[in-house]
């Protein structure tokens, strides 16, 4: 059963790594496009260049927890070193514990800001409106894969099989 | 109270081993949280964060990284490499020196600093480990010689910096040149007096120089389309990426027949990866400096440097000791944001030039990029080097902050190396 | 503790450098409420974007992160559609009559579109004409402008320039001097005082005065925590409010010349659109108007006939 949800946790994580490799497809060509079409014909399209901050955004948000389950996030290893491995098991469950807040916290208050702008309708600043909630939805959304991949971490820790 | 939490707990949680992405948040959360009591406040968290993303100058980051993904997977690397060892292999610390020479001529590409150390890092650290440079010298090298996209213009820190000071900008592009070129001059030499660099080899011939230059055409046409691109008035430094990065990938599909989709697809896969790394960071590390400046942190120890009743030199030392400070822990933007608006009246009642302080300033926050624990071209190089250690990493940046202090120290002591390009300009 | 409930703290957020005069009339505002209602309500400020940009400020607000805010009105646009009103180009012919627009049933449209999202509108903050700094060549009638690049903040403001002929592009301001510099883009349309703060005149050559549109700043207060204040708080708030406007409104004109000065004084040369020739630009621009008031129907064409009775 836990393996199930595990198994399930990743493949929805990798789902969202693959949409971000997509986006950093889509932010290439759409700035080159930008580029080409404005010199040659004088002008562009302006959501060319509006379109890649969002894609940024989505990249920079969702595919923080399969990158975090992979454990390639930058870890300062300066202690971890000199610590004894079940020391080390007990830091890595300590920081586990600590890091939910940060993820808590990102996930209750994107998900009030992007509520509120859907509620009130807040259009983005683009040539082409956008609803802002969409592209503010990769905030609550990323943070809502770090609080189940930051859970998964923590089972298996205490578990003992991490 | 506040200020031990601040920094004290930021310490603590990368002790413990937290990423260093999720220590920054959750340090930012634990002081908003503290200070108000009020959980609806992360709602402006939530706002800031994502701010720190929603800017055109960040897309740069991950184009950047795309194009120095795409170079290193394929044939493209390689042959810059043989060109590079047939230039160079007969002097002492040649292909270093070449390494940041190239850092300086990226610096006068991209306004920001980090995007210069990834991208130069992904192309020139594997080929310096390969000629038996130590991995931690070319790290801190490439970490370093990054630093100077602040520097030499064009610099989006010195644009900040006018925007908050009504300094002209022209005036700091000037005189942020000699600056970037003594540091420029400081790391060359600290390369070839006192680092640990392979032994030269025999020169090859002129002949064989010529066919390996001829054979890194494609590598080496690159900066000449983006730089002309960039002052031929086609393209930004942003769109400069995504040109350059079109431009490798279609190289490595016209000469390089092991380049695939397959390849292509890998080299976007650690694209993500790369971008995630310090993107993550680059939020937590906004949202720190967002709940700071809620605090009223970074205020109050400048205010209380500026109200200690010393000479005016002296409060300038301790002023840029300070922001020296805040360097370990803050990003560039936050720390001009905070610090400028209260340091800038006091430099100009003290009489000093607003240009030479703008100067200072840029040169502290690069050191800043470079310091522990928080220093976002450490984090850049190591999220292109999977086998670095953060200690390693810190213990190479070592003497390069002793480089970078030595030429901020240069330029306190001689304004003119500031002012004077500025001053014959005007 | 019931002095400490009695007792307010307040942020308050806005863009300008802190070197800008309206820095300093908006720290007497802050100043003021505090002394007049001796320490009850403090308002901690961060300027100069320190906290929140001008895309941030009204959502800061809306969502109560920050209780007072002041931003561009562009900044305001994605919450309230009416706010574009404010950036119509050549819809009043000096900063008077824009003002009395203002207080009339046009600027109350906008107030009451605000307050349905939050926003309690407290006054409306002068930021002088929008002109074109440009660098290939001067332009001193809309065919100048025709294959001009123009850099200009979006909105209603790209349709002016297609308007008059020329080219808009939006460059995030990040960008600005450096596209200017490099003739990525040939002109900005932005206004005098933030041309000269911005440095961005050491990049061009060419000055058109010729007030294309007078976009204005906007305070706001989270209805909320304005509500929650004691009616006589809450009273000195709205009075210090207006005199904040009143501060800054009697500066706008003179900052504006003295930044038009300060660029000539630069080397930038400087062309006034004479007044018999304002009418061709106006008759270019007009387009735009009908524009937007297709775009927004109803309440569009009822802006327009309202701005056309204050003639
Ligand atoms: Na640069
Ligand atoms: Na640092």
């Amino acid at each position: 059963m836990w393996r199930v949800l595990d198994r399930s946790l990743e493949m929805i994580e990798l789902f969202f790594f693959t949409i971000s490799a997509v986006a950093v497809v889509a932010m290439t060509l759409s700035v080159s496009a930008d580029v080409a079409i404005r010199s040659t014909a004088g002008s562009s399209p302006g959501w060319l260049s509006d379109f890649p901050t969002f894609f940024n955004i989505t990249l920079a948000f969702t595919a923080m927890a399969f990158v975090f389950r992979r454990r390639q996030h930058i870890v300062v290893d300066v202690l971890l070193l000199n610590l004894s491995p079940r020391a080390r098991r007990v830091a890595n469950i300590v920081a586990l514990c600590i890091a939910q807040v940060y993820f808590i916290a990102l996930f209750w208050g994107g998900t009030q800001v992007a509520w509120r702008s859907y509620e009130l309708g807040n259009m983005s600043f683009t040539s082409v409106e956008v609803p802002m909630f969409i592209p503010q939805a990769a905030v609550p959304l990323g943070a809502l894969l770090l609080v189940c991949e930051g859970v998964a971490q923590l089972a298996k820790a205490l578990r003992g099989d991490a | 109270m506040e200020h031990v939490l601040a920094f004290g707990g930021l310490i603590l949680l990368l002790m413990l081993g937290l990423p260093v992405a999720f220590a920054l948040g959750a340090t930012a959360v634990a002081l908003l949280l503290i200070h108000t009591g009020n959980l609806y406040d992360t709602t402006q968290l939530a706002i800031a964060g994502f701010k720190s993303i929603d800017s055109f100058v960040l897309v740069a980051l991950p184009l950047y990284v795309l194009l120095g993904e795409s170079f290193a997977a394929g044939s493209i690397s390689q042959r810059l490499y043989r060109s590079a060892s047939a230039l160079t292999q007969h002097m002492r610390g040649g292909l270093g020196i070449a390494t940041v020479s190239s850092c300086g001529v990226f610096a006068a590409i991209s306004g920001s600093s980090m995007t210069n150390a990834v991208t130069l890092g992904r192309i020139t650290i594997p080929e310096m480990r390969a000629r038996g440079y130590d991995k931690g010298l070319a790290a801190g090298l490439v970490a370093s010689g990054g630093t100077l996209g602040m520097l030499i213009p064009p610099s989006l820190a010195f644009i900040l910096y006018s925007a908050l000071t009504d300094t002209s900008v022209r005036d700091l592009f000037a005189a942020g040149l000699m600056p970037g070129l003594l540091q420029l001059a400081l790391l060359i030499l600290f390369l070839l007096v006192m680092a640990r660099i392979p032994a030269s080899q025999p020169a090859v011939s002129w002949n064989e120089r010529l066919s390996a230059l001829f054979t890194a055409g494609w590598a080496l046409a690159l900066p000449i389309i983006v730089l002309g691109g960039i002052y031929g008035g086609v393209f930004t430094a942003t769109e400069a990426a995504a040109v350059g990065a079109i431009y490798v990938i279609a190289v490595n599909f016209l000469t390089d027949r092991d380049f695939d989709l397959g390849a292509l697809w890998r080299s976007v896969r650690l694209t993500v990866e790369t971008s995630t790394r310090l993107l993550s960071i680059v939020i937590g590390s906004s949202l720190l400096g967002h709940s700071m400046i809620i605090l009223q942190i970074p205020q109050q120890i400048t205010a209380a440097v500026v109200a200690l009743s010393l000479p005016p030199m002296l409060i300038l030392i301790g002023l840029l000791l300070v922001l020296t400070l805040l360097g370990c822990f803050l990003d560039p933007i936050s720390i001009t944001l905070i610090s400028v608006p209260i340091i800038f009246p006091v430099i100009t009642a003290f009489g000093f030039d607003p240009i030479w302080f703008g100067v200072l300033l840029v040169m502290i926050l690069e050191l800043g990029m470079i310091t522990p624990p928080v220093g976002m071209n450490l984090f850049a190089i190591q999220s292109i080097m999977d086998d670095l250690r953060t200690t390693e990493m810190w213990r190479a940046a070592l003497p390069f902050v002793g480089v970078s202090a030595v030429a901020i120290i240069v330029v306190l002591m001689f304004p003119e190396v500031a002012t004077w390009l500025p001053g014959i300009l005007r | 503790d019931a002095q400490a409930k009695d007792n307010y703290r307040w942020k308050m957020a806005h863009q300008w450098p802190t070197v800008h005069v309206y820095h300093r009339a908006a720290e007497d505002f802050v100043k003021r409420i505090e002394e007049r209602t001796r320490g009850r309500l403090h308002i901690d400020m961060y300027p100069a974007g320190q906290l929140f940009g001008m895309r941030e400020i009204p959502e800061a607000v809306v969502n109560g992160a920050i209780e007072l805010g002041m931003a561009a009105d562009v900044g305001y646009s994605g919450y309230a559609q009416t706010v574009a009103a404010l950036d119509l180009p050549m819809l009043a012919p000096d900063s008077a009559s824009a003002f009395r627009l203002l207080d009339g049933e046009f600027g109350k449209t906008v107030i009451d579109e605000l307050a349905a999202k939050g926003m309690t509108h407290l006054a409306w903050i002068d930021y002088g004409p929008m002109n074109l700094l440009t660098g290939s060549r001067p332009v001193k009638k809309p065919a100048d402008l025709e294959g001009l690049r123009i850099t200009v903040p979006g909105g209603l403001f790209a349709d002016a320039i297609s308007a008059l002929g020329g080219t808009p592009v939006t460059t995030p301001p990040a960008d600005h001097y450096l596209a200017l510099q490099r003739n990525i883009v040939d002109g900005i349309l932005v206004g005098p005082s933030s041309m000269s703060t911005r440095k961005l005149h050491e990049a061009q050559k060419y000055l058109t005065v010729v007030d294309i549109a007078r976009p204005v700043h906007i305070l706001t207060a989270n209805t909320h925590a304005l509500e929650s204040l004691p009616p006589d708080i809450k009273a000195i708030v709205r009075e210090e409010a207006r005199s904040l406007r009143e501060a800054v409104a009697a500066q706008t004109e003179a900052e504006n010349a003295k930044a038009i000065a300060l660029m000539a004084a630069g080397g930038i040369v400087v062309h006034e659109v004479p007044a018999a020739e304002i009418r061709q630009w106006r008759e270019k621009l007009m387009p735009v108007h009908a524009k937007f008031a297709a775009q927004l129907g109803a309440t569009g064409q009822q802006l327009l006939s309202l701005a056309a009775e204050a003639q």
